[in-house]
């Protein structure tokens, strides 16, 4: 099966640098299935620069087919069926700040995951964890 | 990778030193530091942002990096009220980069675009952010990575001032410099 040839995680989601009420599912088009919880995106996802509705951006695309993914944040939650002529892609979106008293914070936003085909992003869903609510945008 | 990235802000002629404060200022007597007139610019500034100082296994790299200001933390961590914030005074441009497998590595020097960074906040964002231009690993890409391997250090060098207006008043302010980047597991 195809979610056997992806190596498991053991570290947890807190000591990989995110909250446990975040993750994804992804269900291959096998219909095997792995979790974030143990497994990370990296195993299976390479780096690719996309046309994000009408300028460049970095995404890190599945290379491995999928059926469909569902991301988890707070109370959030999104699921996407993933056509057969596109590629998946998701990330956390992070910030850290400083101050001129030297104090420096770290806070996690939210996560997004799109569909990409031919080299352009189609759709886009971010888990908006300032706003506490999922937006998204689609061509 | 699996581990999200360790992003710190150092002293760019001692990056050893986790900075601790950045003052942007016109000139120096002595110890004293003097404020910037209306309607010049300050002294440059310049800090280095790295990837994984700390050498550790299986960091990840920081893609889609920008640099804007907001109000300060907490509350004020994507609000812009304060005129430098509102008012986008601060400039800041891409200097430099490096990376290395480990210890610290050198510097290349980079001409990036100077970009006055804030403005109004929509949706919670800065209307205004400096896009990284090159990457930690030279390409135009705008990654901090943690060394090539996720096992090194990555870094790149930003040079900031302000360019206080005419317009501008007395007044002594602080505010925040917020790196915005996303990673995956």
């Amino acid at each position: 099966m195809i979610a056997d040839t992806i190596p498991i995680e053991t570290k947890s989601n807190e000591e990989r640098g995110f909250p446990t009420h975040s993750h994804f599912i992804v269900e291959f088009i096998d219909g095997s299935i792995r979790d974030e919880r143990d497994t990370n995106w990296s195993s299976f996802a390479e780096v690719e620069e996309v046309d994000y509705f009408g300028i460049k951006k970095q995404v890190s695309l599945a290379t491995l087919s999928i059926k469909t993914i569902q991301v988890f944040h707070e109370e959030m939650e999104t699921k996407i069926e993933v056509p057969e002529d596109c590629r998946v892609y998701q990330a956390f979106y992070s910030e850290v700040s400083f101050v001129p008293t030297g104090k420096r914070t770290d806070t996690l936003n939210g996560r997004a995951v799109g569909l990409v085909r031919d080299g352009k992003v189609i759709e886009e869903r971010f888990l908006n964890a300032r706003q506490g609510e999922v937006m998204g945008i689609r061509l | 990778m699996a581990s999200q990235p360790d992003i710190t802000f150092r002293d760019a002629n001692n990056p050893a030193s986790v900075l601790g404060s950045l003052s942007y200022v016109m000139s120096t007597l002595g110890s004293n530091f003097l404020p910037v007139i209306s309607g010049r610019n300050s002294l440059p500034v310049k800090l280095r942002l790295y990837n994984n100082w700390a050498q550790n296994l299986a960091i990840a790299a920081a893609m889609n990096v920008n640099l804007t200001v907001y109000d300060g933390l907490g509350a004020g961590s994507h609000t812009a009220l304060k005129a430098p914030v509102s008012e986008a005074w601060v400039r800041v441009y891409e200097s430099g980069y490096g990376q290395s497998v480990g210890a610290n590595p050198g510097l290349t020097a980079f001409p990036g675009s100077h970009t006055a960074v804030g403005g109004v906040v929509s949706h919670g964002a800065a209307y205004n952010v400096y896009n990284v231009e090159v990457g930690t690993d030279g390409s135009y890409n705008g990654q901090l990575k943690a060394g090539s391997s996720g096992n090194g250090v990555g870094f790149i060098e930003i040079t900031s001032y302000v360019n206080v207006p005419l317009t501008a008043s007395t007044n002594s302010w602080n505010f925040a410099m917020t790196l915005n980047y996303q990673w995956t597991s």
